[in-house]
């Protein structure tokens, strides 16, 4: 399977078909399948898709922290060339883990630790990780509250002070502390009004140029993403259907997905009622044949119900995974 | 999620199968049970000792017998209806036994019942013949004549029979002295003898002249004559037992009870126990959860604050004081643990009830002017169901536990056998120091095997309640 | 300030949980006319004594009877049995607040002392060696077990202790003594059956003390036995609630130890149901436990408890709720203190 993308320099992170498994009662079910993709340092990559679509066990699975009934396996998981899959549990932990990948996480309600201080939580990783002194990481910490616009005073807060706003933005700066090459956020905004949103992103995107972060974005807001990243690749039902350039993906998307997905935004400038997709997310236990998309798709014919497309290569755009295509190559 | 789901949930798993299939078996021999036995067998048998009078004492099962060889003697019992008395006037019935064992009975007795006769008493004998034709006489007695102002016919031994324990009996005592001077030379007197009753008539002196006796194996005639004197008297039934060291399915307890119908008894009182206690603790509970969580304000502060102290009285203190006050009554018992089991039930229904409160459901179904009583009974009981469900299984073995508890401590209903009452009397005569197993350990394990049924069922229902530990399994 | 008042409140309440407790035990006494009973059979008693007394001095009968009827007079006024049950409260009350525990009418101290006090105070370094000691193995042990288990979920290990909690659950621990005592004390004979020194005692203090815990042992295994499978598997089940919830990913995606994640992250999380568990335990295993210790002949707070409710010995088994109540109350608050500590939820709402 080919590369997502196209790279001039060596890329910071290259994934070739990740796979995650979750075993449950009722048999296993593939959340992440064959998903390749690769990040440049500096760049940014969205990755888009329906709740559900399995875009955040892909990027729990980048840090190794999948829950207990989850398998993960790659051809290749290399963060600069370091073996991801391969390396050791304590040296994974102790190296790469939050010091070269750190992740803002979806459910910023419960991602802090309820009876522990704000303050403590932050400064842990650079207490444990570089051994910095307790009043030296708290400056540290103070000066980061500031770049993502905390009031000091939250250091000494606990988590159920603060208001889900603040709790994002204390994320976003405990996943700064250590200077990471790689920061994953994972629906950073999603359970925020569209205001304290809207700040956020903005936010995001100063830091993403101060600090010259590599990042993970990965949404269900196809325009949220857009607005940060550089690539997109969009999700279906655990697998990569489309990924390209964003202005490409934007401009003239070729899956049939990615084209509903673009048609279900509401768009205030234009004046175009959305369009909503017909039907439901397949079930992970019993996934249709064929292509995933299928039940869903308006330009389903015979080859989509038996066989599965690869992703195909579109000159100047990027890469789609779809029976249609086949015979425009 | 339905009761369907619940049940396929269940099943899936292993200890819900081993639950079931428990319960099941319990069930069963408890109907059984209910159908056989008479509802005052607790009074009527269990404790009363002529029940049981001609059952061997403390003996283990007979399967253990089994097991004993030449050691074991099985207990016997011949028993006979009432005869027509012949031409000459004698009632004639005559056993035979087969005896091959290095012991002797244990005791020998034997039992009269509803004489009738005319003038004089009849004369009853009983004889046996030995394997080695020598005869022994072993009783001879003329039952007592006519009373100051009674009238003919005299009826005798109508409700309790006549019951002759041979084994201490100084007339064959005596009988049997001059036998072992007439037959073996041996001489003697009635108190030398007394104890060794079994063994001067299943055995013989295994040297000249001494007291010792060696079995003497083979069949043995008795005979037990009733000599008449008028056409119309007449002996009713006849019983002759001779006394074994091993008894029945289950062994007897110091009274000579028949442990096996104890512990069958046990079954249904059990699971009557168990479940009336918790369905209405559930029912109270969960109703009170459910008011509580619903009305919110004061009614929940005061049902809340009551359940909590309520909740963390302890059970059987509480259950030991009431009822050395109020008697010794089975369902005083039961009312008593309705009465303190139900807080627990509804300080978790309460919470469950406030977060389903706030949930779309309710809060539509309002909408649409249903009335208060009807979103709390059909909604948030539909939703609550499974795990109240599982709560009764649940509180069923606590309730079991507990009334075995009392009754081991002596507190129990005297009117009605249960397995908690047997180990207190194996637990106070001593069993356990005599080594009286098959009294200690049936009632215990029976105890804990129903409590175990339950348990597991449990067990296997809480991945239905509990979706976080589905995932994991 | 405010935590202060919010502990004062909590206090109150419990207090008033004391009283509601002791109210009840003395309403039932004296409601189903047990007190009177029991009042009356003392009297009756005494009397018996002073009327053979004075049949030696007075022969009149009539003025035996006289004197007789007066003397009764007192004794019923002594006792309150000229008052209601419901006037002589209060006062039964208020002795008990000031922790006037009274007297016993027929159970005694070992040394012969009718003082409540006397022998609450001997009979509870027993309840202690035996009950309580087995509550803290039993916690100990299952804390270490719940924890480690609650990482192996699903593994055989996690299966086996799941039956045996369910077994624990439905073995009553009196039985279990029973059995134990017929293997271990007499099918093996190398424990003993019960009571807490061997005949005669050793004189010496520190070869008594181990003759003690030599009686102590086969108690001690029976009770963590029996209560170590439901301890485990509650540990286990709280540890697991708390090591799902999406903090503790977090903590793990920070790289953070093992170690640190379970100790700051999930034990310090779901410590307050354990906790609670913890400090009920204990206070509830100075009360004593009625069966095993009645199984085991040892003189404790239940076995005292239940002598009282045999004997009728009313001021026995008053002191003992009231004691037994007391204790509850204390464990509540010292819960209420470490709650506070504990959650920061509470301490600011």
């Amino acid at each position: 399977m080919s590369k997502v993308a196209i790279h001039i320099s060596e890329p910071l992170l290259e994934v070739r078909d990740l796979k995650v498994n979750y075993k449950t009662p009722d048999g296993v079910l593939t959340a992440v399948d064959a998903v390749s993709l690769s990040v440049a340092p500096g760049e940014s990559l969205g990755i888009v898709g329906e709740s559900g679509a399995g875009k955040s066990s892909m990027a729990l699975a980048l840090m190794r922290v999948l829950p207990n009934n989850a398998t993960m396996e790659a051809t290749a998981m290399e963060l600069e060339s370091l073996d991801i899959l391969k390396t050791p549990e304590n040296t994974f932990r102790r190296t790469v883990r939050w010091q070269k990948i750190s992740m803002v996480f979806q459910a910023a309600l419960e991602s802090l630790n309820p009876v522990i201080k704000i303050g403590d939580q932050v400064t842990e990783p650079l207490i444990v990780h570089q051994g910095t002194p307790k009043n030296m990481a708290k400056a540290e910490v103070l000066r980061l509250f500031e770049l993502v616009s905390l009031p000091a005073e939250t250091f000494n807060r606990y988590p159920h002070e603060l208001s889900g706003g603040l709790k994002q933005r204390v994320l976003i700066a405990m996943s700064l502390v250590l200077r990471p090459r790689l920061l994953i956020l994972d629906e950073p905004t999603s359970a925020l009004d569209v205001t304290i949103q809207a700040q956020i992103m903005d936010q995001l995107k100063d830091l993403k140029k101060h600090l010259n972060l590599s990042i993970i974005f990965v949404t269900h807001d196809i325009a949220l993403a857009s607005d940060i990243c550089d690539q997109l690749a969009v999700m279906y039902a655990g697998r990569i259907v489309e990924t390209g350039p964003t202005t490409s993906i934007l401009n003239s998307p070729q899956h049939p997905y990615t084209q509903m997905l673009l048609a279900s935004m509401p768009l205030i400038k234009e004046n175009i009622e959305p369009q909503f997709i017909p039907g439901d997310p397949p079930s992970f236990l019993h996934p249709p044949k064929g292509c995933r998309f299928h039940p869903r798709c308006p330009y389903v014919f015979e080859k989509c119900t038996s066989d599965e497309p690869s992703l195909i290569n579109i000159p100047k755009h990027g890469q789609v995974k779809c029976w249609l295509f086949e015979t425009k190559q | 999620m339905d009761t369907k789901d619940i049940l396929t949930i269940m099943l899936r798993s292993g200890s819900g199968k081993a639950g079931v299939a428990l319960l099941l078996g319990i069930v069963i021999i408890s109907v059984t049970v209910v159908f056989l036995f008479p509802m005052d067998f607790g009074s009527k048998r269990w404790n009363n000792p002529a029940a049981w009078a001609d059952n061997p004492k403390s003996v283990p099962p007979f399967w253990v017998g089994l097991f004993m060889g030449n050691n074991s003697i099985a207990h016997k019992v011949f028993e006979v209806s009432p005869q027509e008395t012949q031409a000459n006037l004698v009632q004639n019935y005559s056993f035979h036994y087969e005896y091959n064992s290095g012991k002797s009975p244990t005791f020998t007795t034997l039992s009269f019942t509803d004489v009738t006769f005319h003038n004089r008493p009849p004369l009853l004998e009983l004889n046996v013949v030995r394997p080695d034709g020598r005869e022994i006489v072993l009783y001879q007695q003329v039952l007592r004549g006519a009373r100051p102002g009674e009238s003919s016919p005299y009826k005798r031994f109508e409700e309790t029979p006549l019951r002759v324990f041979l084994t201490s009996e100084t007339e064959t005592l005596i009988s049997l002295v001059s036998f072992l001077e007439a037959e073996f030379d041996v001489k003697t007197n009635p108190e030398a003898l007394s104890g060794l009753v079994e063994q001067v008539v299943f055995g013989q002196p295994s040297h000249q002249g001494n007291l010792e006796f060696v079995p003497l194996n083979g069949q043995y005639d008795f005979q037990i004559l009733s000599y008449m004197n008028h056409p119309s008297d007449s002996v009713g039934s006849l019983k002759l037992v001779l006394g074994g060291n091993s008894f029945g399915f289950m062994g007897t307890d110091s009274a000579g009870r028949d442990l096996a119908l104890g512990l069958l008894f046990g079954f249904p009182i059990a699971l009557i126990i168990g479940l009336t206690t918790s369905v209405f603790a559930t029912v109270i509970g969960s109703t009170l959860g459910i008011i509580s969580g619903f009305k919110g304000n004061k009614t929940d502060i005061i049902i809340q604050r009551f359940s909590d102290i309520w909740s963390n009285v302890p059970l059987l203190p509480i259950l030991i004081f009431l009822i050395f006050i109020l008697g010794q009554k089975l369902w005083i018992v039961v009312i008593i643990m309705i009465l303190f089991g139900w807080p627990g039930l509804t300080i978790v229904v309460r919470s469950m009830v406030l977060q389903i409160r706030t949930g779309q459901l309710v809060e539509s179904t309002k909408a649409l002017g249903a009335s208060n009583s009807r979103i709390m009974f059909r909604h948030i009981l539909f939703q609550i169901a499974p795990f109240v469900l599982a709560q009764m299984i649940f509180f069923t073995p606590a309730a079991i536990l507990a009334e075995a508890g009392l009754s081991f401590l002596g507190l129990g209903d005297p009117s009605i056998p249960t397995w908690g009452q047997i180990l207190e009397s194996g637990f106070r005569t001593g069993a356990v120091y005599l080594g009286y197993w098959w009294w200690i350990m049936p009632p215990g394990v029976l105890i804990v095997i129903t409590a175990m049924a339950f348990v597991l069922i449990a067990l296997a229902l809480e991945p239905a309640i509990n979706p976080k530990l589905r995932v994991e399994k | 300030m405010s935590l202060g008042v919010t502990l004062v409140g909590r206090a109150l309440s419990l207090f008033g949980v004391l009283i509601v407790v002791l109210l009840m035990l003395v309403v039932t006494l004296g409601a189903t006319g047990f007190s009177d009973r029991i009042l009356g059979a003392i009297v009756n008693e005494e009397m018996r004594g002073i009327r053979e007394g004075l049949a030696q001095t007075i022969r009149n009968p009539d003025e035996l009877e006289q004197v007789l009827n007066t003397q009764r007079e007192e004794r019923e006024k002594l006792y309150g049995l000229d008052k209601k049950w419901h006037q002589r409260l209060p006062d039964m009350l208020w002795r008990l607040m000031v922790l006037d525990l009274g007297e016993a009418r027929t159970l005694r101290s070992f040394d012969g002392s009718p003082k409540v006090t006397t022998i609450v105070l001997e009979r509870l370094p027993y309840t202690m060696v035996l009950i309580t000691s087995a509550s803290i193995i039993t916690a100990v042990a299952g804390l270490a077990i719940g924890v480690k288990l609650a990482t192996k979920v699903g593994s055989k290990f996690d299966r086996i202790v799941s039956y045996m909690s369910a077994i624990s659950y439905a073995l009553p621990a009196w039985w279990t003594g029973i059995l134990f005592i017929l293997i271990f004390a007499f099918q093996l004979r190398i424990l003993p059956a019960g009571g807490i020194h061997s005949t005669p005692p050793p004189e010496q203090g520190l070869l008594r003390l181990i003759d003690l815990i030599y009686h102590a042992i086969l108690p001690i295994i029976t009770l963590v036995l029996v209560s170590l499978g439901a301890w485990i598997y509650t540990v286990r089940t709280m540890v697991l609630n708390t090591s799902q919830e999406f903090f503790v990913t977090v903590a793990r995606a920070k790289g953070l130890p093992e170690r640190t994640v379970t100790l700051k992250y999930i034990l310090r999380v779901a410590a307050p149901p354990i906790v609670t568990n913890l400090v009920l335990g204990l206070a509830a295993s100075l009360g004593g436990a009625i069966l095993t210790e009645t199984v085991f002949n040892w003189p404790g707070m239940g076995r005292l408890y239940y002598d009282a409710i045999l004997a009728a010995d009313e001021a026995v088994i008053v002191a003992l709720t009231f004691i037994f109540a007391l204790l509850y109350v204390t464990a509540r608050f010292v819960l209420e203190v470490l709650y506070l500590i504990l959650d920061p939820r509470i301490r600011y709402s």
